[in-house]
């Protein structure tokens, strides 16, 4: 059985490929830039699927995490994209339920105003409850600039939203988890 | 750091709330073996030019050619290689110019810009209707100037684009096309405008022209 028939690896995206997504687009930021780098850490991971496979996740979100370091080194070298249009002449957005809510998503927006290795430092603390050794191990960076990058990151987001928003979202998770 | 520690907690609880609503496409598995499926075809069969093709949806339609610009269609190999400065006014276009159709519409490039990829790849989603805007650096202008930025001036082109390729979600096609032996230095992205911004066009260009291929891709799944 050849790895493109491998059950495991179907399992492993079934599973875990929407986590995994949420995790790239709040690296990213973008919704598109994010399906299209979940996909590529998939397929990466299927061709090295002997290797992958004992710990797959880890290994995706590794290459995740790559992958979005390369893109923020590129797009630091790259033109601004800006809309041509703008205003009533903007194309109207047309997006189901995750392009309706987004005027809700007041964390995630302040989230995408931090600086990129800010930012990542807080999705993989935070959101996917790494530990700090791992996401120092996954940023290519010393233990004590994660716990740097956490006090600022999370001083900005404070900025960015009172405690009361903070304090109210967490009393709506514990509520939804009811 | 414990007050750190519990703000994070509760960033992290609202920011997973927040995007629980976020879902991978399901036929994602399918994309990602018909990419693998794909390359792995293009390395068996030694396909230096030509790479991977199409993934999905709608009609994707791209055509490289070099050559006298025309509108319409053109035809595989009916045009000699280009070859000029690569600098045109804005909004004109050489009659050596290269051009790119994407699904009948036609875009010119100015001749003389090295192509080592061409390449399209879009992701469906946000946009019922919407422009693909392709920018060009270096000068090497399609259209009106839009922005600079690091000190270069980045021109653009709009692409009229069928709304029916925005309808649906996640990923919808890609083609690459690869000429051999010439190093990639430039760039050209395009993005489809509107607030999602989940639809994107890239391409990639090279150093020097000598021949540019014609690659002429349908949709030959999920169309539509």
């Amino acid at each position: 059985m050849g790895v493109r028939e491998d059950p495991a690896f179907e399992a492993f995206v079934r599973t875990r490929s929407a986590a995994l997504l949420r995790t790239a687009y709040l690296l990213t930021g973008d919704r598109g830039d994010a399906e299209d780098l979940l996909q590529t850490a998939l397929l990466r991971s299927l061709r090295h699927w002997r290797t992958a496979r004992s710990a797959p996740e880890a290994y995706v979100r590794q290459v995740l995490v790559n992958l979005c370091r390369d893109n923020w080194r590129r797009s630091a070298a790259r033109p601004r994209e800006l809309p041509l249009l703008s205003g009533a002449e903007a194309v109207r957005p047309v997006d189901g339920p995750a392009e309706r809510i987004g005027q809700r998503r007041d964390l995630v927006s302040a989230l995408a105003l931090l600086p990129a290795a800010q930012r990542a430092v807080i999705v993989l603390r935070f959101v996917d409850d790494l530990p700090v050794a791992e996401t120092a191990a996954l940023l290519g960076i010393a233990g004590g600039t994660v716990k740097s990058y956490t006090s600022r990151a999370i001083a900005t987001l404070r900025g960015a939203l009172t405690d009361h928003d903070i304090e109210h979202s967490a009393a709506e998770v514990n509520r939804a988890h009811r | 750091m414990l007050i750190d520690e519990e703000a994070g907690q509760r960033i992290g609880a609202r920011l997973r709330a927040e995007v629980a609503d976020i879902d991978a496409p399901d036929d994602l598995i399918g994309l990602i073996r018909g990419r693998h499926g794909r390359r792995t075809a293009a390395v068996r069969g030694g396909i230096a030019i030509a790479g991977a093709a199409v993934l999905a949806t709608a009609g994707l339609t791209l055509a490289a050619v070099s050559g006298p610009a025309a509108p319409g269609p053109v035809a595989a190999g009916t045009a000699p290689p280009a070859h000029g400065s690569g600098s045109h006014p804005a909004g004109g276009v050489a009659s050596s110019d290269h051009s790119i159709e994407l699904d009948g519409y036609q875009v010119k490039l100015p001749a003389g810009v090295p192509i080592r990829k061409v390449g399209a790849g879009y992701l469906v989603g946000s946009h019922a209707t919407g422009y693909f805007a392709i920018f060009l650096e270096r000068g090497k202008n399609l259209g009106p100037k839009l922005a600079t930025a690091h000190g270069r001036t980045v021109h653009h082109v709009r692409v009229g684009l069928r709304s029916a390729w925005w309808v649906g979600t996640g990923r919808g096609g890609e083609l690459w096309v690869q000429i051999p032996g010439l190093p990639a230095t430039e760039f050209l992205v395009a993005k489809v405008l509107g607030a999602g911004e989940t639809a994107a066009l890239r391409f990639a260009l090279g150093l020097a022209v000598t021949h540019v291929p014609v690659v002429h891709v349908n949709c030959s799944a999920n169309c539509g």
